[in-house]
């Protein structure tokens, strides 16, 4: 099965997918198809590469090569003309397929937009019957960003078919050449649903006046990302029945700050990564997940804890391998360690952090994304980041940046208020030593929280 | 505000956030390891100060100097004042 099945299971004027300055109906895509059928003969059981700016030029022709290409490998737009190189080395690709002008005049190198503007009269049939593996690149917090092999079926383990006949319309806020993004592109379209994508160089202001627009009711994003949605006035506007949280610790804090503006919506928290492929939902509105998980397991995922106290995950929908030389972290039994440090307490584990994150102060360790929580919890403050100080005295200090409420017009008197809310709650190293007001915290391609 | 004046304001600050009783009053032949003072303390002071004022000293100094009292942890701040 590929993604042009889907396609066609369709009637002919559903719309699948829509962004600001296109759209594209199912009956539209199988003629985009036909008009490039010669073009795509070319690259038929080749290994191809795609390297594209636009999130709907991506989702386009993912739709037109998956089953026809041996192998789909899906570069970062922002990836450098080094890495570029060694992704293309690493895949073996035959082709790459961009959506800007370049100046190489390499038979390698395609711009799609070139190729739309060629029309053929005659339709050559196209035999879609591969079972293309899809590359993806992982966010990669150090060097450069490894390459995770999957296949259609890898990635559509937790894809709930049986929504079919919901006419749910989902909002892609993520970029699609990344994982997250991926997922919700895939449960749109195999689904039969309409999926609302937004541009790059859009604010997020203008991603929910567009998801207002459309009337988007399925919605994904970081707990970083939902924060700053919360910020906009526009949000008030979206009636979301679903609403998904994944790519870093869903806390208690904006797992109820969703419920409260969205009472009738789904909301669930999803642990997947690039790696482990989807793992498991929780959908009971709580921080952390249930001890059973680990005791019982899950249908398709096995969890365990590791003696580092970190999460380690046996799924059926976990990658084959890394491209390339790096090795894939799979232990003797076939569990993979995810770097996610939890803790138990009671019959719930919770997430602490990234085990590579800990910041010494001292010798005694600190985890940046449980002294953010914490500032999280006082009121008035919005997002928060937590990074290592350098100091010759304790080797590291912590320090937080945050951005606050604008109605909050003594700074000085509330980082101090904020110190003894922190005093209370965290051991002494924890507390940060430095606070600093900034007027917003960026988030990388994946929408994930950038610690400067 | 003078350099010494602010020394001692953050100072205090430090004391209070390590909830550390004061020991002794504060004047220059005080002794630093005797007032309460731990050595998370003197990390926090110092990045307070370089918040303040701009600078670490312990950074900038190419020898490693380490202060007694509490006047010469001030005049370290003054003689490497930018």
């Amino acid at each position: 099965m590929h993604l042009f099945d889907s396609v066609k299971k369709n009637s002919c004027a559903k719309v699948l997918l829509i962004s600001p300055d296109h759209s594209y109906r199912a009956s539209d895509l199988i003629a985009l198809r036909d008009k490039m059928s010669h073009f795509l003969l070319r690259l038929k059981d080749k290994r191809v590469s795609l390297k594209m700016l636009s999130n709907m030029q991506l989702a386009k022709w993912l739709i037109l090569l998956d089953g026809l290409v041996e192998s789909l490998c899906i570069i970062p737009p922002e990836a450098s003309i080094k890495d570029q190189k060694q992704f293309l080395a690493f895949s073996e690709s035959d082709f790459l397929l961009i959506d800007t002008a370049c100046d190489d005049s390499d038979d390698v190198v395609i711009n799609v937009l070139d190729v739309e503007m060629l029309y053929s009269k005659n339709v050559v049939t196209l035999e879609y019957s591969q079972s293309s593996n899809w590359i993806i690149a992982t966010s990669g917090t150090t060097g450069m960003p490894k390459l995770v092999q999957h296949n259609l079926a890898s990635l559509t383990k937790t894809v709930k078919y049986t929504e079919h006949d919901k006419k749910y319309i989902w909002g892609l806020i993520y970029a699609l050449n990344r994982f997250a993004g991926l997922q919700v592109f895939l449960q749109s379209v195999l689904s039969g649903h309409t999926l609302v994508i937004t541009k790059k160089e859009q604010t997020l202001a203008e991603m929910v006046s567009l998801f207002v627009d459309y009337s988007v009711t399925c919605l994904s994003a970081t707990s970083t990302l939902w924060r700053k949605l919360l910020m906009t006035t526009q949000i008030n506007s979206l009636h979301l029945e679903v609403i998904t949280l994944g790519g870093e610790i869903a806390d208690q804090n904006i797992l109820t700050a969703l419920k409260n503006k969205f009472p009738k919506a789904k909301i669930r928290h999803i642990y997947a990564s690039t790696e482990a492929g989807a793992g498991f939902s929780v959908s009971d509105v709580k921080a952390g997940f249930p001890l059973k998980y680990i005791k019982n397991g899950l249908s398709q995922v096995s969890l365990a804890v590791s003696k580092g106290h970190t999460l380690l995950i046996r799924s059926d929908s976990r990658a084959e391998r890394y491209i390339g030389d790096a090795q894939f972290p799979v232990d003797a039994d076939g569990f993979l360690d995810t770097g996610d440090k939890i803790m138990l307490r009671g019959a719930r584990y919770y997430f602490i952090g990234r085990e590579n994150g800990m910041i010494n102060v001292g010798g005694d360790k600190v985890q940046p994304e449980v002294v953010e929580r914490v500032l999280l919890e006082y009121p008035g403050v919005i997002l928060a980041s937590v990074t290592a100080k350098k100091s010759a005295i304790t080797g590291n200090l912590v320090q937080a940046t945050i951005v606050i409420a604008s109605n909050i017009s003594d700074k000085k008197k509330f980082i101090q208020l904020l110190k003894e809310h922190c005093k209370r709650k965290l051991a002494d190293y924890m507390v940060p030593a430095l606070i600093k007001v900034v007027d917003n915290i960026l988030t990388n391609s994946t929408g994930k929280l950038i610690r400067k | 505000m003078g350099i010494k004046k602010l020394v001692i304001e953050l100072f205090n600050e430090a004391l209070e956030t390590m909830n550390s009783t004061l020991k002794v009053e504060l004047h220059d032949d005080v002794v630093l390891l005797e007032t309460g003072l731990d050595s998370l303390g003197f990390a926090i002071l110092v990045a307070r100060l370089e918040e303040e004022l701009g600078y670490d000293p312990f950074l900038i100094m190419e020898e490693a100097v380490y202060p007694v009292t509490l006047g010469e942890f001030i005049d370290i701040y003054e003689k490497y004042s930018p």
